[in-house]
């Protein structure tokens, strides 16, 4: 193989649009990210690194505006047929670089798809919220606030609890919603977030879906108050903090859709981070791959290099067989989702299309921390080295492991659907 | 049911009651030096590990200073003519674990400082090997008041084109040449198992003229020596490391211990003292998910310890850490009765050490990952206490890897139960 371009793609249904995509994104990666990346674990409060990297490529490069309706000045992506197939190329590209910087921008624009992504455009909504990320010059950054002190899976398992648990509150006065909870622990919190996505419940302890609400809420309004951030294991580039709303005022219409509506959309919402999930495993994986191509051909073991080997042949083998076959199942993933609307395909919010791309997260999620341990271990006493870059990708990547419900709430899903599970 | 009661880390109960193995073989006396070492670690750091966290460097040195000094575990395995405790026999290799379980419970770190310490002394001062000329020498050095650290060299990696000496298949890159007396060092861009960057002692395999083996003892202000740049790396925040070059480093001649497969111990006892720290630091873990899991809450309403999938989980996580305690006893017991199944030299205990060394690793990685999936963001979070021991264990199974990671280990098992040849 030449390079890691060769790992299993299905080059009959790519679109023509991913290889100029991606040539765009790696250039950004190798001169923004790979030259600074060794710095990130020290930078996760001030972001003086991480920053800039970001603002090149949301505000430069114009990634924060690519969702939006062209009439409104964005690239339109959210009409698009190929909007898995980029969004999984982009994740995996910046992942190469930085798991935790693909994941921010990712989770910037997860929450917009809730109203940019069609056949759930909202465009009022669109057209309001538009500007701040389009219309400027400056970063903008979305932040999809889910998990609660209580629990995030729990939220998430809209199958068994339907929000049952949700807490966080929004009332209707006249015109203006009022929103009251306490969230922990998203992305681009901490400090970072210029707007909020917001799952609560307009009747709390109600398992019934008209009453989960989707809400869209500036930080800047009054009432929002972010905490500093977490320090964590890697993930520097992602902010991870609590954040209040005290009786917070929002237009009426920043709710995304309506009663019914909005629980559908959360719902698909999670086959979208599923997919960004594979495709920040993937990056990190290819990533270790390339260094441990290098590693294993430049040091030896009997005065043989490593590769040359066959026992240890054996066990590099698998690690790269196994990029392979988890890249097939990403794109496995990536076609799911671009068919929803196809009458080949799924609603993202059906249970079969949740059940399968859980399944498939865990599966690429658990070969990618396995793997990339293994590497660690193939490099011996170097493995663990900051400057080799993979001891990072580890750290990172136990992450995508444990978010969306971690590894029990896809074991659980998998298991209701292909058994037809009752009362799980 | 036994179970847990925990206060802020610390169990009512007797950890050692939870796991099942031949309590035969660990001493009362034992017992008593690990449940000090045990107030040790709930006093010193368990009981103020949000504290310890912050301020890691300066509290780490603070806490190891009051287990070295106030306890002894500085000089517990040099003999006592020498200044130590006097811990130095084969049969004190069960207590040896037992204290590294319990130092490492609280902090992997500490466990691994003082782990690297005890196999480097099991080279000179461990009896029936103990040589009283070198004792009398680098002894004082660790029976002093101030902290001291040792690193050790082991063969590894070599680079494409070079052919090197090996010992079993692992470039040997440091060279002693002798002379009269006196002993020269030399070896360029050297990576210890962990400490190079302020050892006061290094041990060191290298070739000899004839490119057989030997362990060299070299104090680490000696003349000739370059310490590199520290590294940064995954965990073991407080054990700097460096790489090492030794540019014609005197050395007196008993200083480098040549008896026949002196470097072959090395091994062992290294595996057999790790895989006590990393089943200490599953200690630390087991009480840290068993609160964690008897107050979280999930599906609204059930504690999540009550629900099959998770407790499942959490059954996991305790089978890997029985079975890993298990292997280290065992392997333990075994280096206490040389007679049984041959010393730590022997090319079976040499090959089973590193094996079991290997499962053990593994099986603590296993039950920290199990851990750290279950309690999700908390155990990804600096203060839920877990990652910290996430990237210790790891960093640790790193350094035992050979080159190839466990295929080293699996060759030298090979040659050893299946007299493979020309691996």
């Amino acid at each position: 193989m030449k390079s890691f371009d060769e790992f299993s793609r299905p080059l009959d249904r790519i679109s023509p649009m991913e290889k100029p995509f991606r040539a765009v994104i790696r250039n950004w990666v190798e001169e923004e990210v790979m030259p600074y990346r060794r710095e990130y674990d020290e930078d996760w409060k001030e972001h003086r690194f991480i920053e800039p990297a970001m603002e090149k490529l949301c505000v430069g490069l114009g990634i924060q505006k690519c969702l939006f309706p062209k009439a409104f000045g964005g690239w339109g992506l959210g009409e698009s047929d190929s909007l898995a197939a980029l969004t999984y190329a982009l994740c995996e590209e910046m992942a190469r670089g930085d798991s935790a910087l693909s994941l921010a921008n990712l989770a910037s624009l997860w929450s917009l798809t809730t109203f940019l992504v069609k056949p759930n455009i909202n465009r009022r909504l669109a057209k309001e919220i538009a500007p701040m990320f389009c219309d400027t010059d400056k970063l903008c950054i979305c932040c999809q606030a889910m998990t609660e002190p209580q629990g995030g899976a729990d939220i998430e398992n809209m199958g068994l609890l339907k929000g049952r648990t949700l807490r966080t509150t929004a009332r209707l006065e006249g015109d203006v919603w009022v929103i009251n909870g306490h969230k922990l622990w998203p992305t681009n919190s901490g400090g970072t977030a210029n707007l909020f996505g917001v799952p609560c419940t307009t009747n709390p302890g109600s398992s019934d879906p008209d009453d989960f609400a989707y809400m869209m809420v500036p930080a800047h309004f009054k009432g929002v108050t972010q905490s500093e951030p977490y320090h964590k294991a890697g993930m520097a580039a992602d902010k991870n903090g609590e954040i209040w709303f005290d009786n917070v005022r929002v237009p009426s219409w920043y709710r995304i859709h309506g009663p019914g509506k909005d629980a559908d959309v959360f719902k698909q919402l999670i086959s979208f981070g599923l997919l960004g999930s594979v495709g920040f495993a993937m990056g990190a994986m290819i990533n270790v791959y390339e260094i441990l191509y290098d590693f294993v051909s430049g040091n030896t073991y009997a005065n043989k290099p490593l590769k040359e080997n066959d026992a240890i042949a054996g066990v590099i083998g698998r690690i790269a067989g196994d990029i392979d076959i988890s890249r097939i199942l990403s794109y496995e993933l990536v076609r799911m989702i671009d068919s929803r609307e196809k009458p080949f395909g799924n609603p993202l919010s059906s249970e079969e299309t949740i059940a399968k791309a859980r399944n498939i997260k865990d599966f690429v999620s658990d070969r990618t921390v396995e793997n990339i341990g293994k590497a660690m271990d193939v490099m011996g006493v170097y493995g663990s080295d900051r400057i080799m870059d993979v001891e990072k990708h580890y750290r990172d990547v136990k992450m995508i492991q444990l978010w969306l419900g971690g590894k029990q709430l896809c074991q659980a899903e998998a298991a209701r659907y292909f058994f037809n599970c009752e009362t799980l | 049911m036994m179970g847990f009661e925990s206060s802020g880390g610390h169990m009512k109960k007797d950890i050692n009651q939870l796991f099942v193995y031949p309590k035969s073989w660990v001493s009362t006396e034992t017992k008593e030096i690990a449940a000090s070492v045990r107030q040790w670690a709930n006093k010193e750091v368990i009981a103020k590990r949000i504290d310890y966290q912050e301020d890691y460097k300066k509290l780490f040195s603070e806490a190891r200073k009051k287990l070295a000094f106030d306890i002894g575990c500085q000089g517990l395995m040099l003999p006592e003519d020498s200044g130590g405790f006097g811990f130095n026999r084969l049969t004190d290799a069960p207590l040896l674990i037992s204290i590294l379980k319990e130092i490492s419970r609280a902090d992997a770190g500490i466990g691994f400082v003082h782990a690297l310490e005890y196999t480097v002394f099991s080279i000179f001062a461990i009896e029936p090997v103990m040589n009283p000329e070198l004792c009398g020498k680098l002894a004082p050095l660790f029976c002093s008041k101030t902290l001291k650290t040792v690193s050790l060299i082991l063969p590894g990696f070599g680079k494409k084109g070079i052919d090197d000496p090996l010992f079993e298949g692992r470039s040997v890159r440091a060279r002693i040449q002798t002379a009269d007396e006196k002993c020269m060092l030399s070896g360029r861009d050297l990576r210890p198992i962990g400490c190079g960057a302020d050892a006061a002692l290094f041990c060191v395999i290298c070739s000899d003229a004839n490119e057989q083996p030997c362990v060299a003892l070299v104090p680490g202000d000696s003349a000739g020596i370059t310490r590199h740049e520290t590294i940064r790396k995954t965990g073991l925040d407080g054990c700097d490391n460096a790489d090492i070059d030794f540019e014609n480093v005197q050395l007196p001649k008993e200083n480098v211990i040549t008896r026949n497969r002196a470097a072959y111990e090395l091994y062992a006892w290294l595996n057999l003292l790790l895989a006590g720290v990393s089943v200490g630091a599953c200690m630390g873990i087991l009480e840290i998910v068993s609160a964690w899991s008897g107050k979280r809450i999930i599906k609204g309403k059930n504690l999540l310890k009550d629900n099959p999938l998770c407790a499942a989980v959490l059954a996991d996580v305790y089978e890997e850490i029985a079975i890993a305690w298990l292997l280290t006893h065992n392997l333990a017991n075994s280096f206490a009765n040389p007679g049984e199944w041959g010393n730590s030299s022997s090319p079976l205990i040499f090959s089973v050490s590193q094996m079991l060394g290997r499962r053990v690793q593994e099986s603590a990685i296993r039950a920290i990952n199990r851990t750290m999936e279950l309690m999700a963001s908390e155990g990804y979070a600096t203060e839920g206490g877990v990652e910290k021991m996430w990237r210790d264990v790891k960093t640790i199974q790193s350094c035992l890897c050979g080159p190839g990671g466990e295929v080293p280990t699996k060759l030298d098992v090979a040659k050893c139960i299946f007299d493979s040849q020309t691996i």
